[in-house]
């Protein structure tokens, strides 16, 4: 039977590539990795691929702990 | 805490990894109170502080003042706009400028009181001159510096004499808009009560002393001061208050007046006899002055019970009015003089002069804190000082071997004769000759509770037996506060002074500082001293080196200790550093490597074949390679571990190179940075020094990283980043380049030991040395009293208590982060497989 899949092509560098193999580990993300930059992937699954990569991002990005000052 | 000070150390978690996903229990226990701290710290602030004032009165009341709290009340009807919104509580459109405002450097938010400051000025010189008394430098580029009103900074603005009406004078004049009522409020409340009194140690006797002899007569009504006045002493008026001289010089009270008005509110229990002749022996004094100086102030002052100052001290804060220390040491009779002074070829420094005319500005000498950038010559303002006081002097310092490097300063500077210097740590026990002398010794030496050996007792007993005219606290900022407190309360110092580079606590206990001290006296500018030249100027860079894809899914799916690792070793960071090495050899700078990481260190340094040194380094080996480095002109570079941070001194480095460090520890980065503001060539034309930090993207390193710059940030330095070295691909030969030599290298990372990747195996703690000096990884535990394990070897005599050898009990439910690794290697070992697991429970 003919199974039809959606997918989106998804370019970026090597460490987000990684993350998503990461991701792959537990859901089937990933239909066909490209090449280094490029990968395959199931539309479904683009938004959390979106929020996760965002997460794990942002856990290595240090903000002040200060609201930004007002007047300047 | 008030909210200034919340900047200074928000980050009390700055050794720890945060952030949800890490699984470290440390982390969890330090960090759950503060990380969501982002917004709502007023509220975390005011429990801490309840605790801290029912723990200890020692600050007072009006020190944890919040302006947000005097401010919401007074800003109710503010005309908003159709944009307000946007801005939320900083819209403060509602303020008018001056119509000269464009003249004027200052901004003034009534919020918070931050003070904005437009570099570009003309005025901007003075402004800063002036803001630097009365507010504590936030942040401080090149163009607009930031400042704040504390508490603490308008404290620290009275005692060096600066009054309420002419802080808000200038202000007001230097200002943009007129001076906010919640600003108003604030400085008349902070310095209302505050450098009113003073506390004179004069003739060996100690006087309460204050311009205002109604604060005095308050004070007096209270039972425990009044209980320890001197009563009968010569030359008291009728109130029993002895007239004299200020120090300083401002316009004549007519004390006359004030006797009348304070017969009034006598209290009954002060019994003094009120004579005629002591009138008129206080009207004869008064003539005697005015004669001889008629400009100078009167001040009024009791004499108290030498024994009880220390009760006076506390109830005076109590009180609400803090006192302030003062050593009238020329007029010091029976502490012995000490025969030192600064070698005729000594020349000090504009800056370093100035921290000193602050600190002796009336001719006593007052105690506080001067801040000074690593290598602008601190320990040169220490010696200046003492040898200002020039009575016997107790040195204090972090380890034993800055305890040696103060010695040799004491030497180089001063005409002190070796003989008067002693040393106090755990291997040397040296007393003076003679009457007075200085002793070197080191914090945990002289604030340990344990019991010591008999020598050490004895060199105790010789230290708090005895008056100290002066005590130089080295690295204050590194002090535990309850140990600090044991130093001060230990021994009879009449003067304190404090140094400090970095003025940031990784504990809330900056603020005691200023109470158990004394104010900041003087902060110097960094970017300012580099201007002029007395330290150098650096290039700082960070160096972003991607993460090779093998690296990155290991990274991904290791633990945390064994990411710090991965990141460490990154090929591309290797390749980095290789080609940074390189580029600046070829320029004729001498570089030095940090790595905090020992594993990374040795690998690093062996493959690119230069020499290295890191804790477990011998001394003689040591010395070796640190003569190599500064003699040879084939060796250009070293590799450090974090031993390099404090204790070298090597002016002939130039360029730094950061592969690994500490977390995301603000101070290691500013220590760092030192190593190379003291170069040499620092006065060549054009010279630069750089400052590199290797940082693997998209790893927790990138966070720490941006944190630790936040110091130096604030001081004015800026860090460029670089996402690509220039040439870096076409250059032949460097580490690594090969996927396969890149996988080799990946294997070996993985199969070394998670212990590893620990940064605080490095360096065993000397018995002398405060745990949180070598920057250690249990910092925030070091409460627990002792350093860590050390291995070494002995003889059978010192194995069995000589020599100072002291066992500790260890129960396995310790919490100490020693014993709890222990515990963790059983536990792994236990679930080790659930096969084993079933064996191992069976053969038990």
């Amino acid at each position: 039977m003919v199974k039809v899949l959606k997918g989106v092509i998804l370019k970026c560098d090597s460490t987000v590539k990684q993350v998503i193999y990461k991701l792959n580990e537990r859901k089937q993300i990933i239909i066909e990795d490209l090449d280094d930059t490029h990968l395959f992937i199931n539309e479904k699954e683009l938004e959390e691929v979106k929020i996760e990569v965002e997460k794990l991002l942002e856990e290595n990005t240090y903000k002040t702990d200060l609201p930004p000052p007002s007047d300047k | 805490m008030p909210p200034t000070s919340k900047r200074r150390f928000r980050d009390d978690d700055e050794y720890l990894p945060s952030g949800p996903s890490r699984s470290n229990k440390k982390s969890r226990k330090f960090s759950s109170k503060k990380s969501n701290s982002a917004t709502p710290n007023i509220i975390n602030s005011e429990d801490e502080n309840d605790l801290t004032l029912t723990k200890e009165a020692l600050i007072p009341k009006s020190a944890v003042i919040d302006i947000d709290s005097i401010s919401s009340t007074l800003n109710v009807n503010i005309p908003r706009d159709s944009v307000s919104k946007y801005f939320g509580e900083d819209d403060f459109s509602y303020i008018k400028l001056k119509k000269d405002h464009a003249n004027r450097p200052l901004w003034i938010n009534p919020n918070t009181g931050h003070i904005i400051l437009e570099g570009f000025s003309p005025f901007a010189e003075k402004a800063q001159d002036f803001l630097i008394t009365i507010s504590e430098p936030v942040s401080r580029p090149s163009h607009i510096h930031e400042y704040k009103l504390t508490p603490y900074s308008l404290y620290a603005a009275v005692s060096v004499g600066l009054e309420t009406e002419a802080i808000i004078d200038v202000l007001r004049i230097l200002s943009k808009i007129e001076i906010p009522d919640s600003i108003m409020e604030l400085i008349r409340t902070c310095t209302l009560s505050y450098g009113k009194v003073k506390l004179v140690l004069k003739h060996n006797r100690y006087f309460v002393e204050s311009s205002y002899a109604d604060i005095l007569q308050k004070l007096l009504q209270d039972k425990d001061i009044a209980e320890a006045r001197v009563v009968n002493s010569e030359g008291s008026d009728n109130e029993g208050f002895l007239k004299d001289r200020a120090p300083t010089s401002k316009d004549l009270i007519i004390s006359g007046k004030k006797v009348q008005e304070k017969e009034t509110d006598t209290d009954g229990k002060s019994s003094e006899p009120i004579t005629e002749d002591d009138n008129l022996f206080n009207a004869v004094v008064q003539i005697d002055k005015e004669d001889e100086e008629e400009e100078e102030d009167e001040v009024h002052s009791f004499e108290i019970k030498s024994e009880k100052f220390e009760v006076v001290k506390k109830r005076c804060i109590e009180l609400d009015y803090p006192m302030l220390e003062e050593y009238d040491f020329r007029n010091d009779s029976t502490l012995p003089q000490l025969d030192i002074d600064l070698k005729p070829i000594t020349v000090i420094r504009p800056y370093q002069e100035k921290c000193l005319s602050k600190m002796f500005g009336n001719g006593r000498a007052r105690s506080g804190i001067i801040v000074l950038p690593c290598g602008a010559g601190k320990t040169l303002v220490g010696i200046t000082a003492a040898c200002t006081i020039k009575k016997s002097c107790l040195v204090l310092c972090t380890s034993a071997v800055s305890v040696m490097q103060w010695k040799q300063q004491f030497l180089t500077w001063s005409n002190i004769k070796e003989s008067q210097i002693a040393v106090f740590t755990s291997d040397m026990k040296e007393k003076f000759s003679g009457q007075s002398g200085i002793v070197i010794s080191t914090y945990s030496m002289v604030a340990n509770t344990r019991t010591r050996s008999y020598d050490a007792g004895k060199m105790m007993e010789f230290i708090t037996g005895r008056e100290w005219g002066f005590i130089l606290l080295d690295e204050v900022h590194v002090v535990p506060a309850n140990m600090f407190r044991k130093v001060v309360t230990t021994i009879a110092a009449h003067t304190k002074l404090g140094l400090t580079a970095t003025l940031v606590r990784e504990d809330d206990k900056i603020g005691d500082l200023n109470f158990l001290i004394g104010p900041k006296l003087y902060e110097a500018n960094w970017m300012d001293l580099a201007s002029k030249g007395h330290i150098a100027n650096v290039q700082c860079a960070e160096v972003w080196c991607p993460m090779t894809p093998e690296f990155y899914a290991q990274y991904l799916k290791a633990t945390s200790r064994k990411r710090m690792l991965l990141y460490a070793m990154n090929p591309n960071k290797f390749q980095a550093c290789q080609y940074l090495i390189r580029f600046h050899e070829e320029r004729g700078d001498k570089i030095i490597v940090f790595s905090d990481n020992v594993y990374a260190l040795e690998k690093y340094a062996r493959q690119l074949k230069v020499p290295f040194i890191h804790g477990k380094t011998k001394p003689p080996e040591r010395m070796y390679i640190l003569n190599l480095f500064q003699h040879d002109p084939k060796v250009n570079t070293i590799f450090l571990s974090k031993v390099g941070d404090t204790s070298i001194d090597l002016p002939e480095a130039t360029c730094l190179i950061q592969i690994s460090s500490h977390y995301g520890s603000r101070r290691q980065e500013a220590q760092r940075l030192g190593r190379i503001l003291r170069a040499k060539r620092r006065n060549d034309e054009g010279f630069n020094a750089f400052f590199y930090s290797l940082v693997s993207t998209d790893t927790q390193e990138m966070y720490y990283s941006t944190k630790r710059q936040q110091f130096l940030i604030d001081q004015g330095y800026a860090f460029k980043v670089i996402t690509k070295l220039e040439g870096m691909d076409t250059a032949t030969d460097l580490v690594y380049r090969t996927p396969s030599e890149q996988m080799s290298l990946l294997t070996e990372v993985l199969l070394a030991n998670d212990n590893d990747a620990d940064l605080d195996n490095d360096i065993e703690s000397n018995a002398d040395d405060l745990p949180g000096v070598v920057t250690s990884r249990n910092f925030t535990s070091q409460q627990k009293g002792y350093g860590g394990v050390k291995r070494s070897v002995g003889s059978m005599k010192s194995l069995s208590g000589a020599d100072d050898m002291a066992y500790m009990e260890l129960s396995s439910s310790s919490s100490s982060p020693r014993t709890m690794k222990k515990v963790d290697k059983k536990t792994q070992a236990k679930d080790h497989h659930p096969l084993f697991k079933k064996q191992w429970l069976k053969g038990r």
